[in-house]
């Protein structure tokens, strides 16, 4: 026997034939005796405990196990660069995010306009002077801002408003939005309107308006028996906001639209952007929403409010009340056997994903995308997405979703879908 | 029935395609056309020396783009966009050059170029709007 476990024993007798009874005889860990003497340690304070609150900043990672890596789908060999991962234990905000998927191109972030990002906007000089020099300038004027947008708008046949159009990138020719107008008859007579979403599902849904502060106006989508609450800022457009909204919770599945209560739309950036630019080691991050705890965040008004970045954040709210769930179905002892279990798998770094996830995607053996591989709880975010846009777009997607990630599917399918989620406001 | 997903990249993407041609076309698409023409008539000589001209000034810019590490997973700000958009659009015009030693129709040779002016007219776009 190692002898600082023998001397963990004869220090604490009681804890050492609980922890053989149950990790080394019921769960077979025996190989991994060093491992236990650090379970050891760690029940008795002397290895800080992992808070067990929904409130978890994602960045922190207890240390005790090392993921292995293979290939992965998109890019060669994306090691999970454990580098990356934060280590220590953070005081800073506890919703995880998500960055900017890309730019919008409409205005810039308070950060770019004050200059903030010499480097990031020497790098897209660099690359403008390039293509000048590679095709030449363009005959006219291109700025988005100043002619560009309006004009790009102006060529599409029957294409009055870019939230009302549907697919302008396949067809070429937009067609008439099924719900024009809908939310804003829906807000002015407060009864169910007809709504056909981008699946072609078609519903009722009931919108109402609520309390309004000098800094957001409050509103309620009601679909079914789920609801949503929903803030939007002054200078934003409410009915267009609440169109996308509706479009994107209606796709999500039934049983776990009850993890998220509140959507919020921030007119500014997002404040703690310097720290997780700082986390993540990506210069001049900045996030185009945040979730956790029931809620979504998106930053710099509707920018960035896009199916994409709502499944993700909405896959940030599912992982934590699964987690959640799982925590509140333990009784004592399995507590004490899960936490050990958490640190083993690597579970332990994020109340945002389910227990069972780091294992699921160590066994998968690779990579959901670049940005999966920062955190475990990103990760899971990223898989919720790519499992969100299979089911979209059909059995086969999702065959080769399940192929690509087998552990990952069986554990969403089974784990999390199969539960009833409801995070009370 | 199905709305565009409306990540930011995409309404870029978006954007770009519905550039009218006065906002895409620049010299370097009119020296294509020209060389197409030149083909048509016979002087396949001239046209051969454009092209060896445009694949040099290409060249360093091509050998770049190799790097496809980055093509994929999410883009996070305005620089690497840029900097996909013109690999994407350098490794399109490289092809279209290619397509036009090979003899390809030239409306397919066309295509292929078109594609990439408008993303390397996105580049400048960017530079525009963030720069």
């Amino acid at each position: 026997m190692d002898l600082r476990l023998a001397t963990f024993q004869g220090e604490f007798p009681d804890r050492y034939a609980l922890i053989e009874e149950v990790l080394i005889r019921n769960l077979g860990v025996t190989a991994q005796r060093v491992q236990i003497l650090t379970f050891c340690q760690y029940l008795c304070g002397s290895v800080h405990r992992a808070p067990t609150s929904a409130h978890y900043p994602i960045a922190r990672r207890v240390n005790a196990v090392s993921l292995t890596v293979g290939t992965s789908r998109r890019t060669p060999a994306p090691v999970r660069n454990e580098s990356k991962r934060p280590k220590t234990e953070s005081s800073r905000p506890t919703t995880t995010l998500r960055p900017v998927a890309s730019t919008g191109g409409v205005s810039l972030s308070r950060e770019v306009k004050e200059g903030g990002a010499p480097q990031r906007r020497g790098r897209v000089a660099a690359a403008a002077e390039t293509s000048r020099n590679l095709i030449g300038p363009s005959a006219e004027p291109t700025d988005t801002n100043a002619v560009g947008i309006d004009e790009v708008e102006e060529n599409r046949p029957n294409d009055t408003d870019e939230r009302n159009t549907r697919d302008s990138t396949k067809g070429g020719v937009a067609t008439p939005d099924p719900n024009a107008g809908v939310v804003g008859e829906g807000l002015e007579n407060g009864e169910p309107v007809p709504y056909t979403n981008s699946n072609g599902e078609e519903f009722e849904v009931q919108y109402s308006q609520g309390e309004s502060t000098d800094t957001q106006d409050t509103y309620t989508i009601k679909l079914g028996n789920d609801e949503v609450s929903v803030r939007i800022p002054p200078g934003e457009d409410p009915e267009a906001a609440l169109d996308e909204i509706t479009n994107y919770y209606s796709q999500q599945p039934e049983n776990v639209r009850g993890a998220v209560h509140t959507i919020n739309i921030e007119e500014g950036q997002n404040p703690a952007d310097d720290y997780w630019a700082e986390e993540y080691d990506i210069p001049d991050f900045t996030s185009a929403a945040t979730g956790g705890g029931g809620q979504i965040n998106f930053w710099n008004g509707t920018r960035y409010l896009g199916e994409d970045v709502f499944d993700h954040e909405f896959g940030h709210n599912v992982g934590n009340a699964v987690r959640n769930e799982q925590n509140e179905e333990s009784n004592p002892l399995q507590d004490y056997v899960n936490r050990f279990k958490d640190a083993l798998s690597g579970d332990a770094a994020s109340q945002n994903v389910p227990r069972g996830y780091s294992e699921a995607a160590n066994s998968d053996n690779n990579s959901v995308s670049d940005y999966g591989d920062n955190a475990i709880a990103e990760d899971f975010a990223e898989t919720y997405q790519a499992y969100s846009e299979a089911v979209e777009a059909g059995p086969e997607a999702v065959a080769e979703f399940q192929q690509m990630y087998p552990e990952r599917y069986a554990l969403i399918t089974e784990e999390v879908l199969s539960r009833d989620l409801d995070v009370a406001a | 029935m199905s709305r565009p997903k409306r990540s930011v990249e995409e309404r870029w993407r978006s954007r770009l395609l519905n550039l009218a041609p006065r906002q895409w076309q620049t010299d370097t698409w009119h020296d294509l056309c020209e060389a197409l023409d030149l083909i048509e008539e016979g002087d396949t000589e001239s046209a051969k020396d454009w092209i060896d001209e445009t694949r040099s000034r290409f060249e360093p810019a091509f050998l770049a783009a190799q790097d496809r590490s980055s093509d994929y997973g999410l883009v996070l700000s305005e620089a690497e966009l840029s900097e996909r958009f013109l690999r994407e659009g350098v490794r399109d015009w490289w092809r279209a050059l290619d397509l036009l030693e090979q003899g390809a129709p030239a409306e397919v040779i066309l295509q292929k170029a078109e594609t990439g002016q408008r993303l390397l007219i996105g580049v400048q776009m960017l530079e525009q709007t963030f720069g």
